[in-house]
């Protein structure tokens, strides 16, 4: 039996209990509880847009566009790179760091470029922190690396909160709100794609590129995953993604895979493509060749 | 013979702060500890995880590594119940409910190094099943979340039935009890092959992706979980009234030996293997034993820890040498501390090393990660310091309901029980009726032995 | 009489299959050279009034044979290409055209055609959008660039170029700070 004290105790408790967590809830920034991409409404992901546009907008001082275009019908994305015309000159690197916002400090660099010597394909003897006068270099030949996009990726199989995963168009996508950075997915990529957010990415107002999508160049936050999507904001309204259009020589090609007519399918027909760790059957859309 | 009835109230929280000096200076060192290490995690929380020394190409460091090692001191708790209960081993009966608080203890250190891990902690929501997103079954961390979960429930479920069994002056109702036994027992080997497939299941790092890694995660764990609870018994023997027989500690230092032996001989056959065929696997086996193109921090640690272990596993062969006790605690220090070295840095990690492309770099922790690192390990002494010293009056009879018109131990039906399981959660005595309750006189608690 | 009139069919149906066989051997060859290009050019024209070659070159007498022929004179040249000399592409009777290894002019517009003629492969690439960049949508209008918009037809070498910055080695703190 319960007293009348211990009545009026346990409902006080109670009380201030209720009131302090409703306060608590009001200091929740809006936007704490929200749902994963795949499972918001309408209305939830056009407040959701409207929130972020005006955030960054506040943020860089200009007008930022998020879109969320969706995958076209029957495409299926695939890059091609020409092993014998790259020539290490990192402009692919460069431009995918201004198109698609990343971290200035700590930089942060969606594509790899490895220098390897001439007669052999081991990623080991490869370096990544070549510096020279000018490039191509005497003996060597140059491997850019970024996310294959593979067919059946590991990264997606591994996230415990599933916040990566493939798209109709086949790009491997990351809503970076839902990810909570465990980095399950940078062990499970054997590309070394994916890169994560070590600390707050500074990145300046004037070399923001305001055209952002949902699922791709938007900016990003301390803890969250981010890689290579093929410039998804582009390639989605018809474009090249900034890579293949900063490459000098034209190593690198980029289309619809079940488009026949496509270069990358007359490339897949005539060449000898492979793709890397093969071995691994990730089967990546990413291929490369010796022409 | 009257009908009144001695009740003694169980007041938890009051218990805590019952303890001489060395029990206070112990918890003022941990508490010490623990600060320094939140102190730290805050900076980490503000600035992010780049004041630990883990980058892209590897990703995971000493936080995984001590989870990786830690589950598996939390699986070894079944290396106590399956002989106090499926052989009834007396000796090891008494010590069943240390085992089972080092294990929850153990799984709390395990689940604070996941959080502390974790880039964003804020969005610990997203992993909770249907108010999240939980990626069961394909994602092995998600099956990682549940079992632990429901291993840490059950290591508190099960030494609070048994405790409540001892209050009440009763066996154990085997109806109820043995499922749970069974269950633990299953459970306890399924969180540690769990976790090693968390590791063992990505192709991307070849030091993982074998077949071994999960008999020897079980191995290694079996021999370090009797190390640590050898030395734990003998600190509880010494310092509490827990009674203790030294025949426990020699059986469990039999269980240590087996289980060291095959977890040098899975350690053997991997180092064979990739050694005698040169393949490019033998690259992060290598890097660790000999070094990679100038990278050899780790080198002399690695070579020690091995070692140490060998010497210790051929030293525990000789009965007369394992049952000397003062000697017996240092082979378990050693072979903790060597399983430390070899599974939770060398093995796990390091494992990234070289990387996915090929790239060697070497991980060193910083400080702020050393800090919250000792922290954590600090908190889990903690809560099992606080666990054992609810459990003692119990355990040594202090506290028991006793009937005074009946001394036998028999199932209590109309004496009333007063009990405040703040502490120990979970009813365990879930098959018994609802007691009414009764003022009843309250006898003070007998004082511990001052240290 | 019989033998003679069967003589003239079977005359008569195998001329006119050797005929077919030829015209169809050659109706593909024209269909592929007259397959569309995937992508546009640039409608760039060499502007023979801007440099008007024949003016000079109409007068001159024609130096055959010599590789350094016409170097003096044309000092903004510099010519390194393989074996070749001067006149193997340039046409020797009307300077403002080119000439194909096979005897045929061609217009600067379309020199790919007697680039084509050596590098066959690359051509073949190139009609394809395989080789040399593309510029426009890939799933739109495409751009492609003609022969001499990417490489110096004098001297041509491998691009070389000023490599960015490398990344930030791991060994070090990120932090400029």
């Amino acid at each position: 039996m319960i007293t009348r004290r211990e009545f009026i105790e346990k409902s006080a408790l109670g009380a201030s209990l209720l009131t302090l967590s409703s306060l608590i809830s009001g200091c929740i920034p809006e936007g704490f509880f929200k749902n994963p991409l795949q499972k918001m409404s309408k209305e939830e992901l056009n407040r959701t847009i409207q929130r972020m546009e005006a955030t960054y907008s506040r943020k860089f001082s200009k007008e930022v566009t998020v879109k969320t275009t969706p995958a076209q019908q029957d495409v299926l994305f695939g890059m091609v790179l020409n092993l014998s015309k790259c020539i290490g000159c990192r402009r692919c690197v460069q431009a995918c760091i201004k198109e698609n916002n990343q971290s200035r400090d700590p930089q942060i660099a969606w594509i790899d470029v490895l220098e390897m010597k001439h007669g052999s394909m081991d990623l080991e003897k490869g370096d990544r922190y070549y510096q020279h006068e000018s490039v191509p270099a005497e003996g060597c030949f140059y491997l850019p690396i970024q996310c294959q996009q593979c067919q059946d990726p590991p990264c997606v199989k591994v996230c415990p909160v599933k916040a990566t995963w493939k798209e109709p168009d086949g790009v491997i996508v990351i809503d970076y709100d839902w990810c909570i950075g465990c980095r399950y997915c940078l062990a499970a990529c054997p590309y070394n794609a994916r890169k994560y957010n070590w600390s707050n990415p500074s990145l300046p107002a004037k070399e923001m590129n305001p055209q952002v999508h949902y699922l791709g160049n938007r900016p990003r936050d301390k803890g969250e995953v981010e890689k290579c999507t093929f410039c998804i904001h582009r390639t989605r309204e018809g474009k090249y993604p900034a890579c293949v259009e900063a490459c000098p020589t034209g190593a690198r090609k980029f289309g619809n895979l079940l488009d026949r007519e496509s270069v990358v399918r007359k490339i897949l027909a005539e060449k000898n493509i492979f793709v890397l760790k093969p071995e691994l059957n990730v089967y990546p859309r990413f291929y490369y060749y010796f022409g | 013979m009257t009908d009144q009835v001695d009740k003694k109230s169980l007041k938890f929280f009051p218990l805590l702060f019952e303890g001489g000096i060395g029990y206070y200076l112990w918890l003022s060192v941990l508490g010490i500890v623990i600060a320094s290490g939140a102190l730290a995690y805050f900076f980490q929380f503000r600035d992010g995880l780049i004041i630990t020394g883990m980058r892209d190409p590897f990703p995971w460091g000493l936080y995984i590594g001590n989870f990786a090692f830690l589950v598996g001191i939390a699986a070894a708790a079944i290396l106590v119940l399956i002989p106090a209960y499926l052989y009834h081993y007396q000796p090891l009966k008494e010590v069943c409910i240390i085992g089972e608080f080092l294990a929850a203890s153990s799984i709390i250190m395990c689940l604070c190094f996941v959080v502390i891990d974790l880039g964003r902690p804020d969005r610990w929501l997203h992993i909770i099943p249907f108010i999240g997103q939980l990626h069961f079954p394909q994602s092995m961390m998600a099956w990682d979340c549940l079992v632990l979960w429901g291993y840490l429930l059950l290591n508190l479920i099960i030494p609070s039935y048994i405790l409540r069994c001892k209050y009440q002056g009763r066996q154990p109702s085997t109806r109820l009890f043995m499922p749970l036994v069974y269950l633990a027992i299953v459970w306890a080997i399924s969180i540690h092959v769990v976790t090693a497939f968390i590791y063992s299941s990505l192709s991307s790092v070849p030091s993982w992706h074998q077949a071994v890694l999960a008999p020897r995660f079980l191995a290694s764990a079996f021999a370090a979980g009797p190390a640590i609870l050898i030395l734990a018994i003998q600190v509880i023997g010494r310092y509490t009234r827990w009674p203790i027989e030294k025949k426990a500690l020699y059986k469990l230092s039999e269980i240590m030996t087996v289980a060291l032996f095959f977890n040098l001989l899975m350690l053997g056959a991997e180092i064979f293997v990739e050694s005698y065929a040169q393949s490019s696997h033998f690259v992060h086996r290598q890097y660790l034993l000999f070094g990679l193109h100038g990278h050899n921090a780790y080198v002399g640690l690695t070579w020690i820890a091995i070692a140490v272990q060998m010497s210790v596993l051929v030293l525990l062969l000789f009965p007369k040498l394992r049952c000397n006790l003062k000697l017996l605690n240092l082979f378990c220090g050693g072979i903790f501390a060597g399983i430390w070295v070899e599974k939770g840095i060398g093995l796990i990690a390091l494992g990234c090393v070289p990387s996915s492309i090929g790239e060697i770099f070497e991980y060193h922790p910083t400080l702020p990660e050393i800090t919250i690192t000792m922290a954590v390990w600090a908190i889990g002494l903690l809560i099992f310091t606080l666990l054992i010293r609810l459990a003692i009056p119990i355990v040594v009879g202090d506290v028991r309901v006793s009937h005074s018109h009946d001394q036998s131990e028999k199932k209590p039906k109309t004496e009333e029980v007063e009990v405040k399981e703040d502490a120990a959660k979970g009813e365990a005595a879930k098959g018994e009726a609802k007691q009414e309750a009764k003022q009843e006189e309250v006898k003070p608690l007998p004082k511990l032995p001052q240290q | 009489m019989v033998l003679r009139s069967r003589f003239i069919t079977v005359y008569f149906w195998g001329t006119a299959v050797i005929f077919l066989f030829f015209a169809a051997i050659s109706a593909n060859s024209f269909a592929q050279s007259s397959l569309p290009l995937p992508f546009q050019l640039s409608a760039r024209e060499r502007n023979p009034e801007a440099f008007p070659c024949q003016d000079c070159h109409q007068d001159l007498p024609t130096k055959n044979g010599d590789d350094k022929a016409g170097l003096e004179e044309h000092t903004q040249v510099s010519f390194k290409h393989g074996g070749l000399r001067c006149l193997d592409c340039h046409d020797s009777e009307d300077r403002d055209t080119l000439r194909t290894v096979g005897q045929r002019r061609v217009s600067f517009s379309n020199m790919e055609e007697m680039c084509g003629g050596c590098h066959a492969a690359d051509y073949r690439d190139w009609k394809q959008g395989i080789h040399g960049k593309l510029l426009g949508s890939w799933n739109g209008a495409q751009w492609g660039l003609r022969c001499m918009e990417c490489h110096d037809v004098h001297k041509p070498k491998p691009m070389t170029l000023r490599p960015e910055p490398p990344p930030h080695p791991r060994t070090e703190a990120h932090r400029s700070q």
